[in-house]
């Protein structure tokens, strides 16, 4: 049975696998083209490293766009269908939804070794000037931890009902409302930053998408 | 110039020159040296009034030493600034902010403003904020001290130092020189060599090993340009010696790259500065003595311990690479458990 939600699954998304994976292998090797010479100026050397860190928002963009439509892919039919598919299979909810779970995760599978072997490709490809590092299989691991729970964010969202898109949407919505209200009453209280800073910061969900997402670094 | 500035000046010289028994050019050196503080004070005044005029009316704002014409509308945002710049001031500056008390700043809408000689201009635009100002006064009270030439600029207030130990580490660790290799492995001789606190070193042959300066004359510009092709080829085909004599030849044209310059110089001047205490920026500017003097003065201590203190700041200040820390990749996989979890509970009924 998986087998065959796979083969589906692969052929609703296979346009976004192969366009993610495309991107995937371009980031690392563009991000270090830069990289030509050996013994660097400090200034040349800093300038090499701003260069390759313009490019490391490329990569919680990519795993972001790619977790969001990859969940949407999973659940679109279903959810046109109705779930009269699922109704009709001889299998619980919970290991149905699984099945769709794992079938989008080893799909993703393949924008992250894309980003491996572009990060390797990068490496041997470019000059690593004395006193910096090439990082490949540890960005390639961030790559697949930040997609992995962006798919597992987004196909939660995604297998809810419109009810749940509801609450979650309300809850934001409410959020906002308190802040608007806090700053036209003067309190210095800033809970939209406070939320915000709780999610990026450890033990946050958020954390593994910030930091520097460096082919190259000191 | 205006013609009120051209009077005063022609008033001013001709008021020093009396007939004089002879022509020669010390006695003219004499006269012109006499008659020029007098001429500076003329054209300081003739600024002023210039600027006056330029400007429209100028509200006088003043706080501690800092004097500042403002436009009147413009006045209230200037004041605000003043008063949130001048403690900084006397943070970075302490004592010596008394200095700043000799000049004047001018903040006025933006137009086509030329430095006056007498003050700063600050040209706003038709809304500023107060960070513009505050961020302009800041900056331009650095240059009422004066270039530094070890520092090789202006110190001044940063507003984000953490960043700078961040940069100054990224020198430290790519410095293309056995000196800040060395003083990155722990040796403080090495770090008082690259950052030039050991009087009469020789600089060509202690920063840079024979390659290193094999490839420094080869990936310069200036040597490229500069150099007879003859020591050019030689120094890059191998020759050490043809190498330093390039530099040494080229040494009063340019500067030989230092293994850590402004950046790291900045940070160690402000860890001194910390370590120092009030006082400490009167101690830097004070005397006219060697750099390390200079900042072991500053800093109270000696320059062994000053440079161990900077580098331990720095190394500390590593930025984060992309390698996740253990309990950042754990937290992450229980996020993800917990909301895959949710998405096994969901119903299928509509």
């Amino acid at each position: 049975m998986f087998r065959m939600m796979l083969y589906t699954q692969w052929k609703w998304s296979r346009l976004l696998v192969v366009a993610g994976t495309l991107v995937a292998f371009a980031i690392p090797v563009l991000s270090v083209q830069s990289a030509g010479e050996y013994n660097l100026q400090h200034w040349e050397a800093r300038a090499l490293l701003n260069s390759i860190e313009s490019w490391g928002l490329a990569y919680p963009i990519l795993a972001a766009g790619l977790a969001v439509f990859m969940a949407m892919t999973a659940w679109g039919p279903d959810h046109r269908g109705r779930h009269v598919y699922a109704l009709s299979l001889p299998v619980p909810r919970w290991h149905y939804a699984l099945l769709r779970f794992g079938a989008g995760a080893v799909l993703l599978a393949v924008p992250v070794l894309a980003v491996w072997i572009g990060a390797l490709v990068g490496t041997a490809s470019a000059v690593i000037p004395p006193g910096l590092h090439a990082y490949p299989y540890a960005l390639a691991l961030r790559f697949a931890l930040a997609l992995l729970f962006a798919y597992a964010v987004f196909f939660a969202i995604s297998a809810g009902t419109t009810r749940t898109a509801g609450y979650i949407l309300a809850g934001i919505g409410a959020i906002i409302v308190v802040q608007v209200m806090a700053r036209a009453a003067h309190v210095e209280f800033d809970l939209v930053g406070t939320i915000f800073g709780r999610m990026l910061g450890w033990p946050g969900p958020l954390e593994i998408f910030t930091g520097r997402w460096m082919l190259i670094d000191v | 110039m205006s013609e009120r500035r051209l009077a005063v000046a022609l008033l001013a010289v001709l008021a020093g020159a009396a007939p004089a028994a002879g022509q020669d050019a010390a006695a003219l050196r004499a006269r012109i040296a006499r008659v020029e503080p007098i001429w500076r004070a003329a054209a300081r005044l003739a600024n002023l009034v210039d600027s006056t005029r330029r400007f429209g009316p100028l509200d006088t704002l003043r706080s501690g030493p800092l004097t500042v014409y403002a436009s009147p509308q413009l006045a209230p945002l200037v004041r605000d600034a003043m008063a949130r710049a001048r403690p900084i001031l006397d943070s970075v500056y302490g004592q010596e902010t008394a200095r700043l008390a000799a000049h004047r700043w001018y903040v006025v809408p933006a137009m086509s403003v030329e430095y006056s000689g007498s003050g700063f201009v600050i040209p706003v635009p038709e809304a500023p904020s107060l960070d513009l100002i505050l961020t302009n006064l800041l900056v331009q009270a650095s240059y009422v001290y004066g270039q530094d030439e070890w520092l090789g600029g202006f110190y001044g207030y940063d507003l984000h130092p953490e960043r700078a130990l961040a940069d100054a580490y990224i020198e430290l660790v790519t410095a293309p020189s056995g000196a800040a290799r060395g003083c990155l492995l722990g040796s403080l001789p090495d770090c008082a060599l690259a950052f030039g606190l050991i009087p009469g070193a020789d600089t060509v042959m202690q920063w840079y090993d024979a390659q290193e300066r094999r490839q420094l004359v080869g990936q310069t510009d200036f040597y490229r340009r500069r150099a007879e092709q003859a020591a050019f080829d030689a120094c890059t085909a191998g020759s050490d010696a043809a190498c330093v004599g390039l530099l040494r030849s080229t040494q009063t044209y340019i500067y030989i790259p230092r293994p850590l310059g402004s950046i790291s110089r900045t940070s160690l001047l402000r860890t001194a500065f910390q370590l120092g205490g009030s006082g400490a920026f009167h101690q830097w500017i004070g005397y006219a003595r060697s750099p390390a003097a200079r900042l072991a003065a500053a800093a109270g201590a000696s320059t062994d311990s000053l440079l161990s203190t900077w580098r331990a700041e720095v190394l500390a200040a590593r930025p984060k690479t992309v390698i996740i820390p253990d309990r950042t990749a754990w937290v992450t996989l229980l996020w993800g458990t917990v909301l895959t979890l949710v998405a096994l509970r969901s119903t299928r009924w509509r």
